[in-house]
């Protein structure tokens, strides 16, 4: 096994599951992933510093999935409110979690990114800025606006209200 | 975490992803997209290297070129009826032939001056962007990584002293006297990139350099007498900078795509509009001049007059007043002309762009009444030959 076989093999689940919150459906994700792997393969003798794999294969799902979202016939594609159908995950699931992720899934794509970025792979702003190539401030705005807009969507659903009673 | 939302948009994101089922991806399937991605690469390698980072939020790569549809001048006129339009399905073959580019660019691995003359280059790999520096060049090769090439510097006998990783092209001064150019190492291609402007004397000798390190990954876009105006390395942000105090942010735009050192404004995208609309700022005071609603906006015209915008759904390309923001002329809706390279201003009234039709390319030139010529002969398609040297 090469070296990129078993770094897929340990790694590509991560990269599925960050995937998945950036498109928010499970064929888009596939799709996605199977880009960066292959760019991430072609990379791969440049890359002498293996240490920092995980983070180079992130920042070019993040900007392929970006590349992705600016190409003319995606932009044409019709926008709704709906989230696309998904594979709905089976345990640690319920109403609150649903409605906050219905609310990620209508943010523009980069300000969704930044919230994947931030609290899911738990990165730190300036990790989250280098990622997508913009600035920290840019990365605080961008989050602190989504938080703002989810407390307003707290107030207006009484499902998310009460888990939030409940803490 | 600071707060409850925080928390419960972690957990909500963990719920989503982390019992989700997913497939994996069979090893074969990913080299098969890898060499479907090399062929491409080695098809658009000039557009790749060149429109992916300088283009890809100022110009579609998918851009088209014709006459435009909208447009009335005389049919019967002599200028349409000796200079075919293009059509959709047309080859460039059937373009009437104009003069020959009056700026530089390369053809293959050779630089052709704005005289005709041509110099061999000492590469053996395309170039995907080339400018002069110190007496002798900048030349960027088509090894496109995540929005980077290599930069290679070449000095006048034509010896390469010394390479770098890039982002973007490099930039001239109005004068072109100077030119500015990103460096970072290589080595840090997968790390933290942090930028470093250089600028230097473009033509002629000479061994001063100022630089200065952004500690972001960008581009340049422009230079505003000494200053250099940014963008981040993906088209995120704006800055300018006069390489001796911190960079200073342009908070009216999200984008920003050229600098026009005549009237010191900046063109590039609105944040009031999320970048959907075109902006003219001056970045002194932050004032808008014009907007362009629905247009991606690109380079000034050297007078500063118009600049380029393109809608990014249908790649048409416009020439707008950059005053009042009005549409002075249509470069064309789609008709079969693939643009391989990033269209550059050639005069006040005309741009050059490389395209590509049918197996065959050339550089054609658009004017402001829709007119389409040839600037070269048609030779046969492949990788993309030519490219345009860096001008103001």
């Amino acid at each position: 096994m090469t070296d990129f076989e078993s770094w897929l093999v340990a790694r590509e689940p991560a990269l599925q599951r960050t995937a998945l919150l950036l498109t928010g459906d499970p064929h888009s994700a596939q799709d996605l992933v199977q880009t960066t792997l292959a760019k991430l393969y072609l990379a791969w003798d440049r890359i002498d510093d293996h240490e920092h794999v995980d983070a180079y294969a992130r920042r070019i799902l993040v900007n392929e999935h970006r590349s992705a979202w600016r190409r003319p016939w995606r932009r044409r594609e019709i926008v709704t409110d709906s989230v696309p159908d998904a594979s709905r995950p089976e345990e640690g699931y319920d109403g609150a979690h649903d409605a906050v992720w219905r609310f990620v899934a209508t943010l523009p794509p980069r300000q969704r990114a930044v919230l994947v970025l931030r609290y899911y792979e738990e990165l730190t702003e300036a990790e989250t800025a280098n990622v997508l190539g913009i600035s920290v401030g840019t990365v605080k705005s961008q989050a602190s606006r989504a938080l703002a807009s989810l407390r307003s969507q707290l107030d207006q659903h009484p499902e998310i209200a009460d888990r939030r009673e409940e803490r | 975490m600071t707060d409850h939302e925080e928390q419960l948009l972690a957990a909500s994101l963990h719920a989503r992803a982390d019992h989700a089922a997913y497939t994996r991806t069979p090893v074969g399937d990913v080299v098969a997209t890898a060499r479907g991605i090399q062929r491409r690469q080695r098809r658009r390698n000039a557009a790749l290297a060149v429109a992916a980072v300088v283009a890809a939020i100022t110009v579609p790569t998918a851009v088209v070129l014709g006459t435009g549809a909208e447009r009335t001048h005389d049919p019967t006129g002599p200028a349409t009826s000796t200079t075919p339009s293009a059509t959709p399905g047309s080859s460039l073959a059937d373009l009437q032939r104009g003069a020959d580019p009056r700026i530089a660019y390369t053809d293959g691995h050779e630089f052709v001056s704005p005289d005709g003359t041509r110099s061999p280059l000492p590469v053996d790999y395309p170039i995907s962007a080339i400018t002069p520096y110190h007496g002798g060049f900048l030349i960027a090769d088509d090894a496109e990584l995540e929005g980077t090439v290599g930069l290679h510097l070449f000095d006048n006998e034509g010896h390469q002293v010394a390479s770098w990783c890039t982002s973007g092209s490099p930039v001239l001064s109005a004068d072109q006297l100077n030119t500015a150019f990103t460096t970072f190492p290589c080595s840090k291609i997968h790390g933290q990139v942090s930028s470093v402007i250089r600028v230097g004397i473009g033509t002629g000798m000479g061994d001063g350099e100022a630089t200065q390190d952004t500690g972001m990954p960008i581009r340049l876009v422009g230079m505003l007498g000494e200053r250099v105006v940014f963008g981040g390395m993906f088209g995120a942000g704006a800055w300018v900078t006069d390489l001796v105090n911190p960079p200073e942010v342009l908070p009216v735009l999200t984008s920003v795509a050229d600098a026009d050192s005549a009237s010191g404004l900046v063109a590039g995208q609105s944040r009031d509009s999320d970048g959907r609309d075109g902006a003219i700022v001056d970045p002194d005071t932050g004032r808008v001049v014009a907007t362009m609603p629905g247009w991606v906006l690109g380079s000034f015209s050297p007078d500063g007059s118009l600049v380029l915008g393109s809608n990014p759904d249908t790649g048409v390309q416009v020439a707008l007043d950059t005053a009042t923001g009005d549409r002075v002329a249509t470069l064309g809706p789609d008709t079969g002309l693939q643009v391989t390279s990033a269209p550059i201003w050639e005069d006040d009234s005309h741009v050059l762009l490389a395209v590509t039709s049918d197996d065959e390319q050339a550089i054609v030139r658009a004017d402001l009444d829709g007119h389409v010529e040839l600037a070269t002969p048609v030779t046969p398609g492949g990788a993309p030959r030519y490219v345009f040297a860096a001008r103001p």
